[in-house]
């Protein structure tokens, strides 16, 4: 399964950034929730143990064995969604969680590796020019009934983190200018749509107070203008660590899960965040980079869909942080809080790797 | 290994780099926006969330009689209030305010403005103010989020309705509205001190500072003596239920001093919950209604004319018809009184025979001594709301003006003018300024508010002699109502008809009686007035007010332990007074 060739092959580098920017969100973590009861720091620590644990068994297969099961994993996926939906419990006012002994995991997270993997499958079986017919709807397909599914728990800021899986998929694939006119309609509409008939008022309501957070400082706009405020008064330097006011007295909400980057920002300052962030782009730089480091076109898109997927979240929860996006509930990779969201990017992490280390196996 | 097909990807990749670029690029501007441009503003936004500097209220003086007994203090009584938490439903906060509604007693007028101020995203609400300690403490034991306490002072009347008008209320904010309250109210108030709150998010205190103390108010002692003004408002009250009157006002004054001992009114009402049209009982008339006084301005007329030796002490007047004809009108005694001496004009009060006397003294000096007598003008009493009266310049007399005046008519005057002019008789003719605050008690030490001020008004000689006739008014005059078994009495009885607004003229009817007088004679203690308005029945001062008068000067000469008047005895009377300067 394995051998030196392969060992010699893994890239250590993306290991160490992966965990490096792990080790940075554990500290910002600990000095966001060190006075609340719980020790969410240690609990991360516990994940990232795990995580890596699993990241290294996994390299043990090859991936086109999991591409090759991909469908059963996805049919198992939707089922447990859909299970969750039917028999599940409300937690923080979503079904999103599955309750074991002493762990909660959120099977929508999960759930992201499953469609990476099959998108792979249906992609690298196509070879024409530009994205076909078939490839396109069948995809698009797979993705919506997850979409769907996990929008219903609801989480909407995890379904629509499907999209850009599937987006990256096109991208790579070849689009026509046709295509691409009909994506835009079909977005529009979907929007229109959504907005006249399945949206939330709470949701709507985060779109627009986008524009205008003062107008309801203590409704929804609290969010948006707390960390705005928080960013804001860092300023250049920061207050320090484990001294950054709205977060320590708790002005700042969802501190250490997706609003984690305020409190970098309060606490580091402008500098603090530049140096982190300069981790965090050489961690997606090399994600990027390693897109044409594989033996087979089912490598290529793996890879070019987890750095989308990573990518993407990251810019979605930056944006929501700094007031450019609406609150859409999406933690930050590697640094907010949450076990199955770690699992779940050490194991795209790990599919990264596998590929990159068996580049030069001849099948 | 480089194919098309590979280069397509890298193409590809390189795009999207490039807008990641561009999106990372954003982001650090919005940071600079953020963290450099605006940073001054958001951090004065984090102070604006998390400090609060808030008041320490000080507790109000105390206001003591001259005796130390405690007419008006405060003590701590916890308020109550609602901070919003944020990021809870009107249900929510509804079903809190409805868990207190019960144990606070909150009419449905309270709830609707609380409920008002809700909706419109208030943070700081009053629940209720001033609560008693254990409705505050069980309030607590709900531990109910955004339930906050604040210890506010409550103002407290221990003598209840004593003295009402005079003390006067607060509101709850402790400001002064009327009375003594109002008058002092910067040195009962004390002043404010600050603290720092610091709050976390869910509106938990942090960290306490206490930048300022407060300062608390100044103690004030009165010159009033609590079983004087109980006296003098208990006949008063008496004398109202027998008469059937409006209202009525009892000054009782030390007339050497000015200090005043008694200020009473009626009806009256409870400091400590006072009714809601307070403002009809809570004038204080003794100050602020001004009136035509009639006959007891004969004082002010025989003062003029000994002053001014227009009349010989023996000289007599015809008052046979009991009537005279002035310009446009006729005069009439109360019964016709035949031939009297200057004096008897006094002591029988014949209307016929004071005009004639002040057709003597003339227009000049009759005003020059209404004018020294401090009539038209505020006596200064430390009070709020004093009324000057009206008094009107000699060029706008008319042709009967010398002889309205020298009855008492075509003049306005309170009841503590009249006192001052009694007073001024008693005194040998030196008017002190009236005083009801005798110290403000300051950290540093005691201090005398308003120094007692002395003039002469008329000369001794005149005092004497006015004081003489007085007697007599008492003893064998229209004032015998107001004789005290053992001790000399001079008086003035007056009753005036009212003007009626709605004939337009003087009424037959509607009177004003009163009284006016001092004991002893010999050396007086006090100085005191009666006013009754509009009494039914018997009408005249001497009727009503005299027989007030008598009730209250006895019982306060014996709660004084005042000697009787004996030839033997009076050399050690001063002595043995017990003085009301407080000892």
């Amino acid at each position: 399964m394995i051998n030196q060739t392969q060992i010699k092959d893994i890239d250590w580098i993306l290991i160490a950034l992966l965990v490096v920017n792990t080790l940075i969100g554990i500290a910002v973590i600990y000095s966001s929730s060190h006075y609340l009861p719980g020790n969410y720091y240690l609990r991360q620590v516990f994940w990232t143990l795990l995580s890596l644990a699993v990241l290294l068994v996994l390299l043990t297969v090859d991936y086109n064995i999991f591409v090759t099961y991909s469908l059963y994993l996805y049919i198992a996926c939707i089922f447990i969604l859909g299970g969750i939906l039917i028999f599940g419990k409300l937690i923080a006012g979503t079904k999103s969680w599955i309750k074991l002994e002493f762990i909660q995991i959120q099977p929508s997270e999960i759930t992201k590796i499953a469609i990476i993997l099959l998108l792979a499958r249906i992609f690298s079986e196509f070879k024409r020019k530009y994205l076909s017919n078939e490839a396109g709807i069948s995809s698009s397909a797979f993705v919506l009934l997850a979409v769907v599914l996990v929008a219903l728990q609801p989480d909407l800021g995890t379904a629509l983190s499907y999209i850009p899986i599937l987006l990256g998929a096109f991208i790579l694939a070849g689009l026509t200018r046709k295509t691409l006119v009909i994506l835009l309609i079909f977005t529009l509409v979907i929007g229109i749509v959504s907005w006249g008939f399945f949206l939330k008022d709470y949701q709507k309501d985060r779109i627009t107070t986008l524009l205008t957070p003062e107008k309801d400082p203590l409704g929804t706009g609290y969010h948006i203008l707390q960390s705005k405020i928080a960013i804001g008064s860092g300023g250049l330097f920061g207050k320090g660590y484990v001294r950054g006011t709205q977060s320590q007295l708790q002005f700042l909400p969802a501190r250490h899960t997706d609003f984690i980057f305020a409190v970098i920002g309060e606490e580091l300052g402008f500098v603090g965040v530049v140096v982190i962030g300069l981790f965090y782009f050489l961690f997606l730089a090399r994600l990027f980079w390693s897109v044409p480091q594989s033996r087979d076109r089912t490598g290529v898109y793996i890879i070019f869909m987890v750095a989308m997927m990573i990518t993407s979240q990251f810019f979605i929860n930056v944006f929501m942080t700094i007031g450019l996006f609406p609150i859409a509930g999406i933690p930050l990779p590697l640094l907010s809080y949450g076990g199955s969201s770690l699992l779940t990017n050490y194991i795209a992490v790990s599919l990264v790797l596998n590929i990159k280390m068996r580049r030069f196996v001849n099948i | 290994m480089k194919n098309p097909r590979q280069k397509k990807i890298n193409n590809r990749t390189i795009i999207l780099l490039f807008f990641l670029f561009i999106w990372l690029g954003v982001i650090i501007l919005r940071l600079v926006e953020l963290q450099v441009i605006q940073h001054t503003k958001f951090k004065a936004e984090v102070l604006n969330q998390n400090h609060d500097v808030k008041a320490i209220f000080p507790q109000r003086g105390t206001i003591f009689d001259r005796s130390g007994n405690i007419f008006a203090r405060s003590l701590p009584r916890p308020s109550i209030f609602y901070n919003l938490p944020k990021d809870e439903s009107f249900e929510s906060h509804r079903e809190k305010i409805n868990k207190l509604r019960k144990m606070l007693d909150l009419s449905s007028k309270n709830l609707a403005s609380i409920y008002a101020r809700i909706k419109k995203g208030k943070s700081f609400i009053w629940i209720k103010r001033k609560v008693e300690t254990e409705v505050a403490d069980r309030v607590k034991e709900l531990n109910l989020s955004g339930i906050h306490f604040d210890e506010e002072n409550q103002r407290f009347y221990p003598q209840g309705k004593r003295a009402a008008q005079l003390l006067g209320r607060v509101n709850i904010d402790d400001r002064g509205q009327s009375g003594i309250e109002y008058k002092y109210n910067t040195f009962l108030e004390g002043e404010k001190g600050k603290r720092l709150i610091l709050r976390d998010a869910k509106n938990r205190e942090y960290r306490f500072e206490i930048l300022k103390d407060p300062e608390p108010g100044k103690d004030i002692i009165l010159t009033i003596d609590e079983t004087i003004q109980y006296i003098a408002e208990k006949e008063l009250a008496n004398a109202l239920r027998k008469t059937q009157a409006l209202w009525g006002t009892v000054i009782v004054s030390h007339p050497a001093t000015g200090e005043i001992a008694a200020m009473a009114n009626y009806p009256t009402f409870n400091l400590n919950s006072p009714p809601v049209n307070v403002s009809r009982v809570e004038r204080n008339r003794a100050i602020h209604h001004t009136f035509d006084p009639g006959s007891t301005f004969k004082i002010v007329t025989a003062s003029a004319a000994l002053e001014n030796k227009s009349v010989r002490m023996h000289e007599v007047f015809d008052c046979t018809s009991g009537k005279i004809r002035i310009p446009g009108k006729t005069v009439w005694d109360h019964k016709k009184m035949g031939i009297l001496t200057f004096p008897d004009v006094i002591v029988h009060s014949s209307n016929v025979g004071t005009i004639q006397v002040g057709e003597r003294i003339g227009k000049k000096n009759l005003y020059t001594m209404i004018k020294a007598y401090g009539f038209g003008q505020k006596t200064g009493i430390d009070l709020p709301a004093e009324e000057k009266g009206i008094f009107r310049p000699i060029k706008n007399w008319t042709d009967i003006s010398l002889y309205s005046l020298s009855i008492g008519y075509e003049i306005s005057i309170t009841a503590i003018q009249m006192l001052q002019a009694i007073s001024t008789v008693a005194n040998r003719g030196i008017v002190t300024s009236p005083r009801i605050v005798k110290k403000i008690l300051m950290p540093s030490g005691e201090r005398q508010e308003v120094p007692v001020q002395f003039r002469r008004v008329i000369s001794e000689e005149t005092a004497q002699t006015l004081s003489q006739i007085l007697q007599n008014v008492v003893l064998r005059g229209t004032g015998t109502e107001a004789q005290i078994d053992g001790y000399s009495v001079a008086g003035k009885t007056g009753t005036a008809q009212k003007f009626d607004p709605s004939i337009g003229r003087y009424s037959n009817r509607i009177h004003t009686a009163s009284f006016v007088g001092f004991v002893p004679v010999e050396n007086p203690v006090l100085a005191i007035v009666v006013v009754i308005d509009e009494p039914k029945g018997k009408f005249y001062g001497g009727d009503v007010a005299a027989p007030v008068f008598k009730e209250i000067a006895s019982q306060i000469l014996r709660y004084l332990q005042v000697p009787k008047a004996d030839a033997f005895t009076k050399t050690i009377t001063t002595a043995r007074v017990r003085s009301m300067n407080g000892q």
